[in-house]
């Protein structure tokens, strides 16, 4: 495709529609949480019309005694013809360990280290040999095309608007957590703050509060306890959505919809939970060593050592992702609430593992679904 | 997980739930499921036969494997600085090259390691005003070492400039002007090493200097990239492989090498031949690049390094890559650490259950535990995966006797690791030839060796003989004053007096068991979860008899002691918590007279400061129900006092069972509170629990071994006493009042009850409670007590 942006129009056009609370129009995006990578499918990005990516820059970790960065992103982000909008992920641990003071302090740090590493990626930009694949024009004289790849560069910076902060706040949090939302967005007045909203916030606001941001981003998965291993999907599972989302008040704030695009094994030894088996350790040589008990769980069939954890014959691992009809009940369920205009619909997370063939039909669907 | 010092907040909050009129929530029992820390691992085959401090993080240990940060390292383990060898190295270098024998070690090691920048460069004016007396300083201003000195000062300035971070630490000016200042010194320090006057001494040292400060400053990853290999190319490859100076820049050249395969080989190499690095290079070896990794080794030792790097990720067999060193590198220095990881592995999966009836800390096999509160899905494959590790043990042991012959260094390893894997398969006569036959007197040889004769004698001796008994106190107490401490968990001394409990245990001998157990404080290592006082009557209050406890009292009191006796009972000044136990077990019969005549025999004092007595027992459980907001009483009670009472009021009843309303009444209350739902649960029972003794959650025991069982749970869980004497009240009182507390207690045992039923969900008002309504209505004990719940019932009704 010579021109993806004619074919962002194309689906945006496509996807306007109208819902009960009136016109919607649907803006594609990913969530990437990936560590040191750059990997961004072309044919996720033309096909979908991908017009947003949620990039996390790092985590925000409590060390026992202080606040720190962890797990910062090492990739270069290169695709300058999406809007990438910056993420940083706070554990609720971290908040409960801060008072105002803290929170202030922590909402400098943040708004330091993502501005460093946002102005590195830019600088990375500029030289990477990826830059002319993406932008320049062959056409161009080196000089010319050095121009516009400095222009281009600041127009990247320049262009990020948005950020996103993710907490898993409570009601004893809710008040630090809030004034440090606060305290970023008087310190960052160039960026317009969201934040994340899980079920359980937007089920309870008058418990949980509604964050001080302008919009917020609904995030319907991980629904479930993990470690139970009666329970029957943890990534996602209508019934316990449904729970959340039927009868709900009004959120006082726009929402945008995150939905699971993810798959993971949970592995259990003598019914305890001991560990999650990424999405890449599942390939046929790790299913041969399995048998199936149902349609989401195995069996181990021998003692065998995967990602530096002991299987024993007979552990159990749930195989969890999110069954596609459900998704689309839930959307019907959605298509209910008051969400935001135009409503970006973010699917966690873009990783290398996704099988583009069986993915992108899935991922059509459930967007126009929203229809 | 539930720990002692919170069990008494968590008990307080159990019992002060409603007893009536609020429906309950079935509680769900505090299991306690898995270990902590090695201390509730079996493990008899050191870890530390490679005799290399630099190896403790690569043990098989809960410690090592898990820990991720300072809070979970045992307190006395080493700290890697202080162990490596590294250091020791780059100061006997400086030594030379600064020809001053006067310069001391210690000196050097703290100026050059120790040291923070800003002290040195701060100091740098009157450096021996601001490290006075330090040899190394003083050296260094002497005219000839001058160039050192630059360099040293060079080094520290460098050492400013290697922070993570300083994007989260500084403000965007100080980063502008760190970048800044980081690039400024890069260059100055290139014009140096470009020079041709630096010494072969200093010449590596600016190109590592400048190497890891780059590292830490590249902004363009390429090119950085590129002048890192470059300055470890000209400057650090040609050193001796053993000078740290290139493994320390191997190590940054290979977080750098985008090659998998050859990332991993590198981080393998650094493994290899660096202690200080150890750690950080196991942390950024890829176990799942390793045989991409195989086809850069030069030769076997490396391939080793490799092999044992993605076994030490390895929780599980590792025989495989034993088996492949083993043929390409018999004498590899590796082979201590590999197969004293795959015996502790074995030891952890088939022994713990066995010996320490527990988990254990890691990919326990879990045989020998009961999990009756669980699915079976599991039962078979319990069996299954012991028969498997025992084969796999055979296995094992066939693989390390066929290696033998190949080996020189590693000889005396094998032949410990054949002999212990003999004994552990009950093997005795097999075993003996290749504990003779181990030569090397080393330490932790010789304890190891030590213990091998120890199990040996344990399988072939009979153990009540007073030879054999003598023999055993002689070797117990050497293993008590020599075990290593490098793990705290572990300890030699503690594993084999499990070893010998668990052979007395075959026999039936449940005093010896307990008295074992108790000397090696193997209960004691539960200490997080319950008391230390009653770790010490847990195996007997578990498994033991009126004989086993009787019999632990008349050897603690024996007067002419043999050495084997005094070694087990020298720890206990008397006998109290025992007859504590044995009048407490008689109780649990019925026969208060004969508990009450043990009782008496331990002084007044005991009960005051014993186990947690002072707040589970003083209350009187005659004349008051807390949860009923009874007034308290002035009467303070202990298991003495409690058992005289108790005999009064049945010697009452069966004197005149007409007239005895108010003794049936007291006897009533008493058995409730003696229950799991009463105050005074502490009379009868160490732990209050919801399936019945506290610390058996914590070996995974349900308490049905408890002897004898079923009259203790009739009286704990279903009160059967208790209501058996509130109705002798009820039937006997004329007094409406007495008559009223005895119908609501009734109401509440039978309520408790059915709410135990399975699904039992609904508002439950039983026979009693509807008795209680409709009869006692007027009463002022009734409008003292009033219950919604009933009363609800009975209107809708």
């Amino acid at each position: 495709m010579k021109h993806p942006l004619l074919l962002f129009a194309a689906l945006v056009l496509t996807l306007h529609c109208h819902s009960s609370a009136g016109p919607t129009t649907i803006i594609p995006a990913f969530y990437f949480w990936q560590t040191d990578s750059d990997y961004i499918s072309r044919n996720f990005v033309e096909k979908l019309g991908v017009q947003k990516i949620f990039l996390r820059l790092f985590d925000v970790a409590w060390d026992g005694q202080k606040p720190i960065p962890a797990g910062p992103y090492r990739g270069v982000f290169s695709y300058t013809g999406i809007e990438m909008v910056p993420v940083v992920f706070i554990t609720n641990e971290t908040i409960q360990h801060i008072d105002s003071s803290g929170c202030l302090d922590l909402a400098t740090r943040i708004s330091r280290k993502s501005k460093a590493m946002l102005r590195r990626m830019e600088s990375s930009l500029r030289t990477s040999n990826r830059w002319d694949l993406v932008f320049a024009d062959s056409a161009l004289s080196e000089t010319q095309r050095e121009d516009s790849l400095v222009r281009s560069g600041n127009a990247w910076l320049r262009n990020i608007r948005h950020f996103q902060i993710d907490c898993d706040w409570t009601a004893s949090t809710r008040a630090r957590y809030f004034y440090l939302l606060e305290q970023l967005q008087a310190l960052n007045p160039e960026w317009t703050f969201s934040a994340t909203i899980r079920l359980h916030q937007y089920k309870n606001p008058e418990k949980t509060g509604v964050p001080p941001v302008k919009s917020g981003m609904l995030m319907c998965y991980n629904v479930d306890d993990l470690k139970d291993q009666g329970t029957e999907n943890s990534i996602f599972n209508y019934s316990e959505v449904r729970k959340y989302l039927q009868n709900a008040p009004k959120y006082p704030i726009p929402l945008d919809v995150a939905l699971p695009a993810f798959r993971w094994g949970v592995l259990f030894h003598l019914n305890q939970f001991q560990c999650i088996i990424p999405d890449n350790a599942l390939g046929p040589a790790t299913m041969e060593r399995l048998e199936a008990i149902d349609k989401t769980h195995f069996r181990a069939r021998m003692d065998f050592t995967l990602n530096d954890h002991f299987i024993r014959e007979g552990d159990i691992l749930r195989l969890e992702s999110a069954d596609q009809k459900e998704l689309l009940k839930t959307i019907q369920l959605l298509r209910s609430q008051s969400l935001a205009q135009p409503l970006t619909v973010s699917f966690f997370h873009l990783n290398s593992n996704l099988d583009e063939d069986a993915a992108i039909p899935q991922f059509q669907e459930i967007l126009t679904a929203f229809n | 997980m539930l720990r002692f010092r919170n069990f008494r907040k968590y008990l307080l909050l159990l019992i002060s739930i409603p007893l009536l009129c609020n429906q309950p929530e079935p509680a769900s029992a505090c299991w306690y499921d898995g270990s902590e820390g090695d201390d509730i691992r079996f493990v008899l085959f050191r870890p530390d036969l490679g005799e290399n401090p630099a190896w403790t993080t690569f043990y098989y240990t809960y410690f090592y494997y898990y820990g991720q940060n300072s809070f979970d390292w045992p307190k006395d383990a080493p700290k890697f600085t202080d162990v490596s060898k590294d250091e020791h190295l780059i100061v006997a270098q400086w030594k030379a090259a600064i020809n001053s024998p006067a310069v001391r070690d210690t000196d050097l090691y703290g100026i050059l390691f120790n040291t923070r920048p800003d002290s040195l460069l701060n100091g740098q004016t009157a450096p021996e005003k601001a490290f006075p007396g330090n040899t190394f300083i003083q050296a260094l201003q002497k005219p000839a070492n001058q160039a050192l000195w630059a360099y040293l000062l060079d080094l520290k300035e460098a050492e400013k400039y290697m922070m993570l971070n300083v994007d989260w630490d500084m403000s965007e000016t100080q980063q502008t002007d760190y970048a800044a200042q980081a690039e400024s010194l890069i260059q100055r320090l290139s014009r140096k090493l470009e020079k041709q006057d630096l010494s072969d001494f200093l010449k590596p040292r600016y190109a590592f200097t400048l190497l890891r400060l780059k590292f830490y400053n590249t902004s363009d990853k390429t090119e950085g990239i590129a002048q890192i290999k470059d300055l470890y190319n000209r400057y650090l490859a040609p050193l001796a492989q053993t000078d740290i100076l290139q493994v320390w820049g191997l190590h940054y050249l290979a977080q750098l090498e985008p090659d998998a395969g050859r990332c991993a080989y590198l981080n393998a190499l650094v493994f290899d031949r660096s202690d200080s690095k150890k750690v950080r290079s196991h942390q950024l070896f890829v176990s799942a690049n390793a045989d991409k990794a195989l086809p850069f080794a030069q030769n076997a030792s490396e391939r080793s390094a490799i092999r044992t790097l993605k076994e030490l990720n390895n929780p599980g067999k590792s025989l495989d890559n034993i088996r492949k060193i083993l043929t390409d590198e018999p004498d590899s220095k590796y082979l201590a650490l590999l197969v004293g990881r795959e015996i502790n592995k074995l030891e952890n999966w088939i022994f713990t259950p066995e010996y320490l009836q527990t988990n254990g800390s890691m990919h326990y096999s879990g045989i020998g535990v009961d999990y009756s509160d669980r699915e079976d899905v599991y039962d078979n494959y319990a069996q299954k995966w012991r028969a498997r590790d025992l084969e796999y043990l055979r296995t094992l042991r066939k693989t390390l006797q066929t290696a033998m012959p190949k080996t020189k260094t590693n000889a005396d390893l094998l032949n410990l690791a054949v002999a212990h894997l003999y004994l552990l398969d009950q093997q005795a006569a097999a075993a003996l030839p290749f504990i003779t036959a181990v030569q090397r007197n080393t330490p932790v040889y010789a304890l190891q060796k030590r213990l091998l004769e120890f199990s040996y004698l344990m399988q072939t001796a009979n153990l009540n003989t007073p030879e054999t008994q003598q023999k055993m106190v002689e070797v117990l107490r050497w293993l008590e004053k020599n075990q290593s401490k490098i793990l705290t968990g572990p300890r030699t001394f503690s594993m084999a007096m499990a070893l010998l409990a668990n052979t007395y245990k075959k026999t039936g001998q449940a005093d010896m068991v307990a008295l074992l157990q108790n000397r090696g404080e193997l209960k004691t290592f539960f200490g997080g979860y319950c008391s230390v006082f009653y770790s010490h009557l847990h195996y007997l209050d578990q498994y033991g008899d009126l004989e086993s406890v009787q019999s632990v009292i008349n050897r603690i009191e024996k007067k002419n002691k043999t050495p084997f006796e005094a070694f087990l009972t020298e720890q206990y000044a008397n006998a109290n918590p025992f007859y504590d136990l044995l009048g407490t077990m008689y109780l649990r019969r019925g026969q208060t007279e004969k508990a009450l005549s043990i009782f008496e025999k331990v002084p007044d004092t005991y009960w005051i400061s014993a186990y947690e007595y002072a707040y589970y027992l003083e209350d009187d459980p005659f004349h008051r129900i807390r949860t009923l907001a009874m007034p308290e009483t002035f009467d303070v009670y202990n298991k003495k006092t409690m058992a005289a009472r108790l005999l009064t009021l049945e010697k009452n009843v069966q004197a005149l069972p007409a007239q005895s309303d108010t003794s049936y009444l007291e006897l009533g209350n008493a058995w409730y509170n003696f229950s799991k739902y009463g105050n005074s649960w502490m009379f009868m029972t160490y732990g209050w629990s919801e399936h019945g003794l506290f610390p058996t959650f914590i070996s995974g025991e349900l308490p049905d071994v408890l002897q004898p069982e079923a009259l203790f749970k009739a009286n704990y869980y279903r009160m059967e006493k208790a209501e058996y004497y509130y109705k002798k009240a009820l039937e006997t009182s004329q007094n409406a009042e007495l008559k009223a507390h005895a119908a609501f207690m009734l109401a509440a045992i039978d309520q408790n009850r059915y709410y135990k039923l399975p699904k039992s969900k609904e508002v439950y008002v039983g026979e009693f409670g509807k008795q209680y309504y409709v009869q006692f209505q007027q009463t002022k004990f009734f409008k003292d007590h009033p219950c919604p719940m009933i009363e609800n019932f009975m209107q809708k009704k």
